[in-house]
């Protein structure tokens, strides 16, 4: 360590202000606080080497009293007097504008008046303060399941609201990290990029047109399926009890963008078509109308299935002959007087 | 027990102080607590409670395939979202 080693330009603390006060289940919160790689403990306690110091202000994993006391760094960061901040929005954004004197979902209250600051109101206030914004989990990312056909409340994902070319103050687009809930390890790692980013020692991450993380999204479910080899072979499951592939079952894994079946759930273990759940895309904007109801034939499955399955019958049919010949020991291994392994003392090329 | 109890010993001038919790936290989904507490006399003279989200899960839900219902239910809750799915079912 040379003493004309360049110094990072970055930030050593950083606030992570976490609201997941919109239209959300907090399902987020809680698959976060599975990841291994690294885990949000490690995270917060410093133990990873080169993140700045997290000081994380999350309402499930708070240990304040509640109330005025967990809202006192949010109200602060809107009074400008805390940054640096990460702002992650957990949950879509409701439509406040179609409905009157109401309010879909609101939190914590105005000081003076009284009443409910809405989320939206916490939106504008903070994100133009963040130095990044993160949108974490399908809801927050593309509008989820609450902004299914139907729903009374219009609401929508955090680029719709802040719209798709929002630069935070750190000059980053607004990070998707979608899943529903998000995989524990895909958000962690992209939050320790952007941690990296925010110390100064990494480039900001590499984001595809729907500002997903490129090294996560850039594969398709299918890719990374354990049973894509059924697929292959032709072999399809005919009801939700077999090992094999389940697009005909209702698994949209061949047009998905999700890498959960390459890197299991927790720990490397499951994935849900690796353990028999039909893939329902819920990592995809078009979640979920685009793929309900959920349980029926993809409209791709029929015609793909059907044109791999003569070809999947006909080489199932060879591997087996090919695979019955592999598995016969060659005719020489024998106990018997003579030595027939066509040993030559005098063999020359 | 009760019948027999000697009358309590009088009631103190009642100290009321306006506690409120809103949001809870360590909590998944959102809760208020809103009391008036008279410590003197420790009792609870008032207590409201507010959910501060509706999302409108029984009007989206509506017309969709009922096949549908676990996939959809289980998304009500972050952590018992199980339950609600068997239900649904």
């Amino acid at each position: 360590m040379t003493a004309t080693m360049p110094q990072p330009h970055g930030f050593d603390e950083m606030h992570i202000l976490w609201i997941s006060e919109g239209m959300s289940c907090d399902g987020d919160t809680v698959s976060v606080t599975a990841a291994s790689q690294p885990p949000i403990e490690d995270v917060v306690l410093g133990l990873v080497p080169g993140l700045p110091t997290v000081h994380l202000h999350n309402k499930v994993l708070s240990p304040t009293l509640g109330g005025e006391e967990f809202l006192a760094p949010f109200r602060a960061a809107a009074r400008n007097e805390l940054e640096p901040f990460i702002l992650v929005i957990e949950g879509s954004i409701p439509n406040e504008n179609i409905n009157g004197n109401g309010y879909w979902t609101s939190f914590g209250n105005d000081l003076e008046t009284g009443e409910p600051l809405t989320l939206n109101w916490w939106i504008d206030q903070l994100a133009p303060k963040a130095w990044a914004v993160v949108a974490i989990g399908t809801c927050a990312a593309y509008g989820g399941i609450h902004a299914m056909a139907g729903n009374p409340t219009g609401c929508m994902g955090l680029a719709d609201y802040l719209g798709w070319d929002f630069k935070s103050k750190g000059a980053l687009p607004i990070v998707n990290i979608p899943g529903c809930p998000v995989q524990p390890d895909n958000f962690m790692e992209t939050l320790t990029w952007v941690l990296y980013h925010a110390a100064g020692s990494a480039p900001p991450p590499p984001l595809d047109e729907l500002l997903r993380p490129q090294w996560i999204f850039g594969k398709t479910v299918h890719e990374g399926c354990d049973r894509a080899g059924y697929y292959e072979q032709g072999d399809f499951a005919k009801d939700y009890n077999s090992p094999k592939c389940q697009v005909k079952v209702g698994c949209w894994g061949p047009v998905v963008n999700c890498n959960v079946p390459k890197r299991g759930w927790m720990g490397g273990v499951g994935g849900c078509p690796n353990v028999g759940g039909i893939c329902i895309a819920c990592t995809m904007p078009g979640f979920p109308d685009k793929f309900m109801p959920f349980m029926d034939m993809p409209p791709g499955g029929s015609l793909s299935s059907m044109i791999v399955k003569p070809y999947g019958a006909f080489i199932r049919r060879m591997r087996g002959i090919t695979n019955a010949t592999a598995n016969r020991e060659p005719k020489w291994r024998h106990n018997r007087k003579a030595l027939t392994s066509g040993y030559n003392p005098r063999w020359r090329p | 027990m009760t019948a027999t109890e000697q009358a309590k010993t009088r009631r103190k001038p009642g100290q009321i102080v306006e506690m409120v919790w809103d949001p809870i936290t360590r909590i998944i989904g959102n809760l208020g607590l809103y009391t008036k507490i008279d410590f003197a006399n420790r009792e609870v003279t008032e207590c409201h409670s507010t959910s501060s989200l509706f999302r409108g899960y029984s009007v989206f839900m509506k017309g969709k395939d009922p096949r549908d219902a676990g996939f959809i239910t289980s998304r009500i809750c972050g952590i018992c979202g199980d339950n609600h799915t068997t239900c649904s079912v």
